[in-house]
C-alpha cells in the first residue's frame, strides 16, 4: 500500500480524515467527492459529507469529510452530488443459477421444492454453457440490485459432469462480482472426494490466479441434512479440516424437517463439525442447546428473510441469536426461492417480521439492519478484512444511492431512508474495486439482454431435449 | 365469450377509441378468469374498457393509439384502502418508534399547525404521484386536520390535480354536531363540483383523530351521525398498535353503542381483533385494510387474515402514509403480506399470489365501494392498468406467471401505468409532472417550516 492515511483526528464533534497522500507509483484510480459517506466500520463515525479515493488497485487510499485534500488526485473523478454512497451489500448465502427457476411452486415449502425439482433440469439435459448462462445471469442479477459480494454455494446435480460442474465458478468470477465459493464435496469414497477437491482446488487457482474477485475457497456441502448426503458429511467435514477451510450447510431451514434437524445436531457434534469453521444457511427452529453450543464454537448463521417468507419456513429469532453472541450475516438465497434480489426489501422483510414479532419497533434499527448485511455478512462468511465496510485498505466496493430518484423526500435520517424508503430503483451506480459496474440498473460490462435471451433459449432447448426423450421412453 | 365487442362495431357517430393494446398476457383479475391468457383490449374515447378478450381483436377494430405488449403483463392498476398522502414528505422519521411514539413524537416542524399556503397541497401532490410511480392508480386518502383551516382544501384539488382516482375521506372537525355538519355540507358542495371528474370516486369520511387516542371519542357520534345521513363509508383506524390494542377493543362496545356498525365501517388496521370482534363485524357488513409495511415498520402486529376471510370479511390492502410505510411499492406489500402470514402459519399454501393480488386490487376496490369502476380488467370499468416487464430487469423464463409477477417483480418491472388509457408514468418517470421541481418545492418548504419552528421554540424557551 503506497496511499494510507497517517492520521485519523476526530475533533469538535466534527470527523475529519487528515489523509497524507504520499506521490503513488500509479495514480488514483477514482476520486468520488461531495458524497454522504455512511462507512459501516466498527465504531464508524455518524454519516458525513466527504470524499473517498481509490487506489490503483482497486482499494480504498482515503476517504473523509468535507472537501478532498489537493493531493488526493486521480484518473476518474465523480462529484457525487450529495448521493449516499454505502458498501455494496454482501449475501452469505446464495445459489445463483437458480436465477433461472423463478416463480416456480409459489405454493410449497422447501421440501415441496426439493421434490419437485423442474423435470428438465437433471444433468443429462445439461449441455455445455448452460450452467454458465444461468450462473451469469444470477450474478448480474446481484451486481444490478446492489450485492457486490457473495457466499455461492452451488448445487452439484446429481450426475453433472466436472466440466459442466466448473462452469458455475467460470461464469461468476467473470461476472465481476466477489465471491467467496463453496465447493460441492461429490458424493463418492472419501479418497476420491479429497482428490475431486484437490483438483477443483487447482483449477480455481489456475482460473483466478491474482484476480482480485475471488475472495476465497469454501466447502458447501452437498445435499440437506436430513434429506440426503448425512452419510458423506464427514468427508466433508474432513476436507474443511484438512484445508482449514469454512464450511456452509443448510440447518434447521424447513419447518417439516425441523425435529430431524435437530437430532442431526448430535451427529454433527460426533463427527467434529463443531471444531471447523461451520456456517448455518437459516437456522429458523434453534433450540437452546443448539444455539448455546454453536455459539460456544464459533459457529456463524446467515438470515434469509426473503426465502424463509416464501417458503414458510418460519423467522429466525435474530435479537435472542444476536444476544446470545452469535455472528450473525444475511442472504438472498437462491432466486428460485428469493425470487428478487433486492437486499433493501430483504432488510426490510427481515426487520419488519421481526418487530410484528416482538411487537416493539427498537428491538432492531436501520442501522442494525444495514451493519447486519454488509459488515455483519462480511464477518460470518469470514472476509471482513476486504469488504463489507468502507475503510483504508478494503476493497472500494460501494453503491451510490439517489434518495432523490424516485424522490423519497427530504432526508431526516439517512439510515431510515435507505432501509425504510429505497429500493433497487434508487441504487444509481454500482463500484467494485472502484470501478463502476451497474449504471441505473444496466450491466456496463454485458448485454443484460443477450444474456437473458440467451438463459430463455437453454431452457427451452433443455425442455425440448426431455420431451424428445420422454417421447422415446414412452413409445411401444 | 370474452370478447365483448361492446362500441367497436357502433358506427361512426362513436368518437374513435383512444387506446388498443394487443398481443398482450391478460391478468384481469376477475374472478372468472383464473388463468392469464394472451389478448386484447380496448379503451373508449371516455377512458374506459369498451372491449377485451383473448387472441387478435376483431377485425376492424381501430384507436387513436397502439401498444403490441407483447410478452408482457397487463394487470389492473393497483388500489390503497388507506393511505395519507401529505407523509409523503415525513419518510424515515422515528425510525425506532410504534404508532404511540410516532403520534406522540413527531418533530415541531413536521407539526401541520404551522404549515403555510401550498404545504398540503404540494405534500399531498408528492404523495398522489409517488403512488402513481409505484403503479397504485386508486387510492382512499385520509387527510389529517391538523392544519391551519384554510388550507385543509388543498388536498382534495392536489388529488384532482395529480391524475390519480380517489375517494376522499373527509374528517369531520372537531365541534359541536350541528357546526360540523354545516361545515361538512360546505365541503360536500366544494366536492360536488367535480362530481363528473373521473378521477373522483367518491366522498367518504375519515375519522378525525385516533379512538383511544386524541379527538377519539367526543367526535365519533357525530362523525356517525352524518355517515348515516349522507350514506358515506366511515374509515377508522382501528386495532392498530399492540399498545393500545386492549382499549381498542373496548372501544368494540363503544363503536357498537354510538351506532358506528350501523355504517358501512372500513377498520383500518385491524390487527388485534378477536373473535368476537370478526363475527360482528362481518356481520355488520364491516370491512378491513390490511397495511403490512406499515404495521411491520411500526411494529403493530400481523393481522391474522386468512382467519378473517375464513370468516367471510371483505379484505383490502393499503400503503398507509409515506411516514409508516416509507416505500410505496406495492409488489413489496404483496410480499410482506404473504410472507409473514406464511411464516406464522409455516405453511405455504396458507396464502397465495393470487390471493394477495386480489386483494390488493379487486379485493380493495370491493372493501371501498367502487369496484363497479376500478380494481379489474372489465368492460365498462376504467382503464387503469400496469404494463409489467418481466425482462427488465429480467426475472428469467416464466414457470408460473403469478408467482414470477408476485414473488420476482419489483417497481423496476412496471414499464408504463396508464389511467383511463392514457401512459402517466413511462418507467418511473413521470409524463404529466416536473417531479424533480416538485422535488425541489418540498425540500424548500421542508427547510423554511424547519426554521421557522426552531425561531419559534427559540423564542418561547427565552427567559
Amino acid at each position: 500500500m503506497l496511499l494510507s492515511p497517517s492520521s485519523l483526528v476526530r475533533a469538535a464533534g466534527a470527523l475529519l480524515f487528515l489523509a497524507d497522500i504520499l506521490p503513488a507509483a500509479e495514480p488514483a484510480r477514482l476520486l468520488v467527492s461531495n458524497a454522504l459517506v455512511l462507512t459501516l466500520a466498527d465504531n464508524g463515525p455518524a454519516p458525513f459529507t466527504g470524499w473517498l479515493l481509490v487506489a490503483a488497485d482497486g482499494k480504498i487510499a482515503a476517504l473523509g469529510a468535507g472537501n478532498p485534500p489537493a493531493t488526493a488526485v486521480a484518473t476518474e473523478t465523480l462529484d457525487a452530488g450529495g448521493k449516499i454512497v454505502l458498501p455494496g451489500f454482501v449475501s452469505g448465502h446464495s445459489h445463483l443459477a437458480a436465477s433461472a427457476r423463478r416463480g416456480r411452486l409459489p405454493d410449497k415449502e422447501l421440501d415441496g421444492l426439493i421434490d419437485n425439482p423442474v423435470p428438465f433440469f437433471r444433468a443429462d439435459f445439461h449441455q455445455p454453457g448452460d450452467l454458465h448462462a444461468f450462473a451469469l445471469h444470477g450474478s448480474l442479477d446481484y451486481l444490478r440490485h446492489g450485492i457486490t459480494t457473495c457466499f455461492e454455494y452451488p448445487i452439484r446435480i446429481r450426475h453433472l459432469s466436472e466440466d459442466i460442474y466448473k462452469e458455475m465458478f467460470q461464469a461468476e468470477i467473470s461476472s465481476g462480482i466477489r465471491l467467496v465459493y463453496g465447493y460441492n464435496v461429490p458424493d463418492l469414497p472419501p479418497a476420491e472426494a479429497r482428490q475431486a477437491f484437490i483438483d477443483f482446488k487447482t483449477f480455481t487457482e489456475k482460473t483466478a490466479a491474482g484476480n482480485p474477485r475471488f475472495l476465497k475457497l469454501a466447502l458447501a456441502k452437498t445435499g440437506h441434512l436430513g434429506r440426503w448426503g448425512k452419510d458423506f458429511f464427514p468427508t466433508e467435514v474432513a476436507i474443511a479440516k484438512e484445508f482449514g477451510l469454512d464450511l456452509q450447510l443448510h440447518f434447521l431451514e424447513s419447518n417439516q424437517f425441523q425435529m430431524e434437524n435437530r437430532a442431526d445436531f448430535k451427529m454433527m457434534e460426533e463427527v467434529g463439525a463443531l471444531k471447523i469453521g461451520l456456517i448455518y444457511g437459516h437456522f429458523i427452529h434453534h433450540s437452546e442447546e443448539i444455539l448455546q453450543k454453536s455459539v460456544a464454537a464459533g459457529a456463524r448463521m446467515i438470515w434469509n428473510p426473503l426465502s424463509n417468507g416464501r417458503l414458510a419456513s418460519g423467522l429466525a429469532d435474530i435479537p435472542k441469536y444476536l444476544k446470545a453472541g452469535m455472528s450473525v450475516g444475511m442472504g438472498l438465497d437462491g432466486q428460485s426461492t428469493a425470487d428478487l434480489s433486492d437486499p433493501l426489501e430483504n432488510m426490510r422483510m427481515g426487520l419488519y417480521s421481526l418487530r410484528m414479532k416482538y411487537n416493539d419497533a427498537s428491538i432492531l434499527l436501520p442501522y442494525d439492519m444495514l451493519r447486519l448485511h454488509t459488515l455483519g455478512t462480511a464477518r460470518a462468511i469470514g472476509v471482513a478484512d476486504r469488504v463489507g465496510s468502507l475503510e483504508v485498505g478494503k476493497f472500494a466496493d460501494f453503491l451510490l444511492v439517489d434518495s432523490t430518484h424516485p424522490d423519497t423526500g427530504p432526508i431526516y435520517d439517512p439510515y431510515a431512508t435507505l432501509v425504510f424508503a429505497c429500493n433497487n430503483a434508487n441504487v444509481d451506480t454500482v463500484f467494485v474495486g472502484g470501478e463502476p459496474v451497474v449504471k441505473r440498473g444496466r450491466p456496463l460490462k454485458f448485454d443484460a439482454v443477450a444474456v437473458a435471451r440467451d438463459v430463455k433459449a437453454r431452457v427451452a432447448a433443455m425442455k425440448s431435449r426431455s420431451t424428445r426423450v420422454g417421447a422415446a421412453a414412452s413409445k411401444p | 365469450m370474452l370478447a365483448l365487442a361492446a362500441g367497436i362495431a357502433a358506427g361512426a357517430a362513436t368518437p374513435p377509441a383512444r387506446l388498443l393494446v394487443h398481443n398482450a398476457t391478460l391478468i384481469t383479475m376477475e374472478p372468472s378468469e383464473p388463468e392469464p391468457f394472451v389478448g386484447y383490449m380496448v379503451v373508449g374515447a371516455d377512458g374506459r374498457i369498451s372491449a377485451l378478450g383473448r387472441g387478435e381483436p376483431p377485425a376492424g377494430t381501430a384507436a387513436a393509439a397502439t401498444v403490441d405488449a407483447r410478452e408482457q403483463v397487463v394487470m389492473p392498476g393497483f388500489l390503497s384502502g388507506h393511505s395519507h398522502l401529505t407523509s409523503s414528505v415525513m419518510r424515515g422519521i422515528n425510525a425506532g418508534r410504534e404508532l404511540d411514539g410516532m403520534i406522540d413524537f413527531r418533530p415541531t416542524f413536521l407539526d401541520g399547525r404551522f404549515y403555510e399556503e401550498g404545504d398540503v397541497g404540494t405534500f399531498t401532490l408528492h404523495g398522489a404521484l409517488d403512488y402513481l410511480r409505484n403503479g397504485i392508480t386508486t387510492a382512499f386518502n385520509y387527510p389529517n386536520r391538523r392544519c391551519p383551516p384554510q388550507y385543509y382544501n388543498e388536498a382534495f384539488r392536489a388529488e384532482i390535480a395529480s391524475g390519480q382516482r380517489f375517494v376522499y375521506g373527509y374528517n369531520v372537525p372537531d365541534m359541536p354536531y350541528e357546526k360540523a355538519r354545516t361545515d361538512f355540507l360546505a365541503f360536500k358542495a366544494m366536492t360536488d363540483t367535480y362530481r363528473d371528474h373521473p378521477s373522483f370516486l367518491r366522498l367518504a369520511l375519515a375519522k378525525n383523530g385516533h379512538l383511544g387516542r386524541v379527538a377519539g371519542h367526543s367526535q365519533f357520534p357525530t362523525e356517525v351521525r352524518i355517515a348515516k345521513e349522507f350514506g358515506l363509508p366511515l374509515q377508522v383506524h382501528f386495532l392498530e398498535s399492540s399498545f393500545y390494542q386492549k382499549q381498542n377493543r373496548h372501544d368494540f362496545q363503544y363503536i357498537k353503542d354510538s351506532g358506528g356498525l350501523d355504517v358501512p365501517l372500513v377498520f383500518a388496521h385491524f390487527v388485534h381483533a378477536d373473535d368476537r370482534i370478526i363475527e360482528e363485524s362481518v356481520k355488520a357488513g364491516a370491512v378491513a385494510i390490511w397495511n403490512p409495511l406499515s404495521n411491520g415498520r411500526l411494529a403493530s402486529g400481523l393481522a391474522d387474515i386468512p382467519k378473517y376471510l375464513k370468516a367471510g370479511l371483505t379484505v383490502g390492502m393499503g400503503l398507509d402514509g409515506q411516514n409508516t410505510a416509507d416505500i410505496s411499492n406495492p409488489f413489496e406489500n404483496m410480499r410482506m403480506g404473504l410472507y409473514n402470514i406464511r411464516m406464522k402459519y409455516e405453511r405455504a399454501s396458507v396464502l397465495g399470489p393470487r390471493d394477495v393480488l386480489h386483494l390488493h386490487t379487486l379485493g380493495t376496490a370491493q372493501a371501498l365501494g367502487v369496484a363497479d369502476r376500478v380494481g379489474s380488467l372489465k368492460v365498462g370499468k376504467y382503464a387503469d392498468f400496469l404494463i409489467v416487464d418481466l425482462t427488465e430487469p429480467d426475472v428469467g423464463p416464466v414457470y408460473d406467471l403469478h408467482g414470477s409477477l408476485v414473488f420476482a417483480c419489483s417497481f423496476s418491472n412496471i414499464a408504463q401505468v396508464y389511467v383511463g388509457g392514457e401512459t402517466v408514468v413511462e418507467r418511473g418517470r413521470l409524463l404529466k409532472h416536473d417531479s424533480v421541481a416538485l422535488g425541489n418545492d418540498v425540500r424548500f418548504r421542508m427547510t423554511r417550516n424547519r426554521e421557522k419552528t426552531t425561531r419559534l421554540l427559540s423564542a418561547t424557551t427565552k427567559p
